[in-house]
């Protein structure tokens, strides 16, 4: 799972436990894991509807699950590394990462890459915000405030742009699959907007890279929302529900369902 | 007796511990740098031993290609070169970075953004343009000299034919030595990039072209180069010469400027040059038009891009385009290297 700080991917994993155990997942849990007490105590959170700790580099687990396809019965082992969010960050603005990584990725099947709509840096220029918001709004000389550049101030899609790019170059092999997460759906305006339409107006410079590198990147988009709402608004009405994971929304173009395991079966599938 | 100090050496190819002999050929072994003295108490395991540091790997730095980078571009694909000349401040980085601006909203000009090897430098050159510096008016940063040997990336694909993808380099001269190559041979010669060039850009400073005071000296800065390029061999009848009248959105206020004076440098560029390069063309842009302007952010851009990305004065049709431009990027991979490492060292 990879994604920027605050995209949802701790979230997606401890709502991903609770689904594996019900009945409306293709996928579900042959066995315990030997140790469960991550994987237990954030899914706990979330069916309790309370925030979950930002994953902080040093303390990332790695939730190892035997699980077995409904249709075909075949079992396998869904590996899934919860890294911080500030690790990819780092990536772009250190432009290094250990070579741990790099094995790890290589190693795997397939990415799912965390995106969240609240949090989506635009690069904006003076001249549409004057055109938006007229020249009032730009009233003033500000040019003694000026913000030298960083690099921490690029665009969100520059960011993933060059974080695939990354991938691309040192470890993930031609036809790598990739499930983009749009999380935080429920918050969403325009529901009916289909993830892939949203991934391409939203954040164009991203829709295009994955569009034209389809040698290396199999990809598909979906709307998930595993928290089902805002848990600080709207956590009464969220708690209502008696099985939380009815909370869930997963959008796979026009589809919507509660089955959190459609990227990964679609990644691990043919 | 005292004791023979043992050093064994972190050189893998080394095989002092084997033979006692330095593979640097230090005579006394303690003076290679590569040398420590062997302590076999650190070897012995403890029980605090310390994990090895995680190996780092680099990634791409993400700002302008020097020489070796670009040639591993040119290498592996037919990758476009576009060379921009004009005086400080016409607007030759502006027009880069509005290209790349463009292709933050949206594919342009019939393509599609497929990669990168310099999205830092172009961020860095958008930053002044965009609210996120703090700014109320949008600003470019010159190119400073010693910056134009360096390269930015692109690679586009065709929207209607994703599987073939192009590769295109750009460098932008710095006004300053735009100023000496236009009034020296010896400076005009240093610039063998021009040579290469799949596409010269001669911008010229629409500002410059409105003002009474200041048109004189800008058609003379260009007239000058251009003929100093011809003269000295940087261009010729396999050039493709772009000449690139840039804020299109200032110059349009001028009924002087737009009915007259333009008319005059084209003039002049056609009738002493037509026949001298494989391909003249004329261009207005507005890359960043002013807070306000009717003219909508990178007017004329797209024709311009189109003609860089589609055309080539180095091949004919696709399979000899292919196997030319192959070995044209291998000859521009043997120049970089040549040119370049030789400023540099």
């Amino acid at each position: 799972m990879i994604g920027l700080p605050e995209t949802g991917k701790t979230t997606f994993l401890a709502a991903f436990w609770n689904i594996v155990e019900s009945s409306i997942c293709k996928l579900y849990l042959d066995k315990l894991p030997s140790q469960s007490e991550y994987i237990s105590l954030i899914s706990k959170k979330w069916a309790n509807c309370e925030p979950l700790e930002r994953t902080v580099i040093g303390t990332e687990k790695t939730v190892d699950l035997t699980l077995k396809t409904l249709d075909t019965n075949e079992t396998f082992n869904l590996i899934l590394p919860d890294l911080s969010g500030e690790r990819f960050e780092a990536h772009f603005t250190e432009r290094q990462w250990d070579k741990d990584y790099e094995d790890l990725v290589a190693d795997s099947h397939g990415i799912l890459l965390f995106i969240n709509p609240n949090k989506i840096e635009s690069p904006i220029l003076i001249s549409q915000a004057a055109f938006a918001g007229g020249e009032d709004m730009l009233e003033g000389d500000k040019e003694d405030e000026q913000i030298d550049w960083d690099t921490s101030l690029a665009p969100t899609q520059v960011k993933l742009v060059d974080i695939l790019q990354f991938h691309i170059d040192h470890c993930i092999k031609p036809k790598h699959k990739i499930a983009v997460i749009i999380s935080a759906w429920d918050s969403i305006t325009t529901p009916s907007k289909t993830p892939s339409k949203w991934l391409q107006e939203r954040l164009p410079l991203l829709d295009q890279f994955l569009k034209a590198n389809n040698d290396y990147i199999i990809h598909k988009v979906y709307g998930v929302s595993a928290q089902g709402g805002d848990i600080e608004n709207d956590k009464e009405i969220l708690l209502q529900k008696n099985n939380p994971i009815e909370r869930i929304i997963v959008k796979d173009e026009n589809i919507i369902n509660n089955d959190l395991s459609s990227p990964l079966i679609w990644i691990v599938g043919d | 007796m005292a004791e023979e100090i043992k050093y064994i050496c972190t050189n893998e190819e080394c095989d002092l511990d084997t033979s006692g002999k330095c593979t640097e050929g230090h005579e006394d072994v303690s003076e290679c740098p590569n040398s420590s003295e062997y302590n076999s108490e650190s070897l012995m395991p403890s029980e605090e031993t310390t994990p090895p540091p995680p190996s780092f790997v680099e990634l791409h730095s993400g700002h302008d290609l020097i020489a070796d980078k670009a040639s591993a571009i040119t290498s592996k694909s037919m990758t476009r070169l576009v060379v921009l000349a004009g005086s400080s401040d016409s607007g030759k980085t502006t027009l880069l970075a509005s290209i790349y601006g463009m292709f933050q909203e949206k594919p342009f000009a019939g393509y599609t953004f497929a990669g990168s090897e310099t999205l830092l430098g172009f961020e860095e050159r958008c930053h002044l343009v965009r609210i996120a510096s703090n700014r109320t008016k949008p600003y470019t940063e010159r190119t400073k000299m010693g910056h134009d040997d360096k390269f930015l990336h692109l690679r586009v694909c065709k929207e209607s034919k994703p599987s073939f993808s192009q590769d295109i380099l750009f460098s932008d001269i710095s006004g300053e030595r735009y100023e000496h190559a236009s009034n020296s041979d010896d400076d005009c010669k240093q610039l063998k990039i021009i040579k290469r060039a799949d596409h010269f850009g001669l911008v010229i400073d629409g500002e410059k072209i409105s003002g009474l005071e200041t048109r004189q000296g800008a058609f003379q800065d260009a007239k000058n180069l251009m003929r100093r390029c011809v003269e000295n061999g940087m261009l010729g009848n396999s050039s493709f010469v772009n000449v690139i009248f840039s804020k299109y959105d200032i110059y349009k206020e001028s009924e002087e400027a737009t009915n007259n004076f333009i008319p005059r440098i084209k003039e002049h560029f056609t009738s002493n040059y037509e026949k001298r390069v494989s391909k003249l063309e004329f261009f207005e842009v507005a890359a960043c038009p002013q807070v306000g302007s009717d003219v909508p952010n990178g007017y004329g851009l797209d024709r311009l891009f189109t003609k860089w990305v589609d055309e080539s004065p180095f091949y004919i049709n696709t399979q000899e385009a292919y196997r030319s431009q192959m070995d044209k990027g291998r000859e521009f991979e043997k120049f970089l290297q040549k040119h370049f490492k030789e400023k540099l060292s």
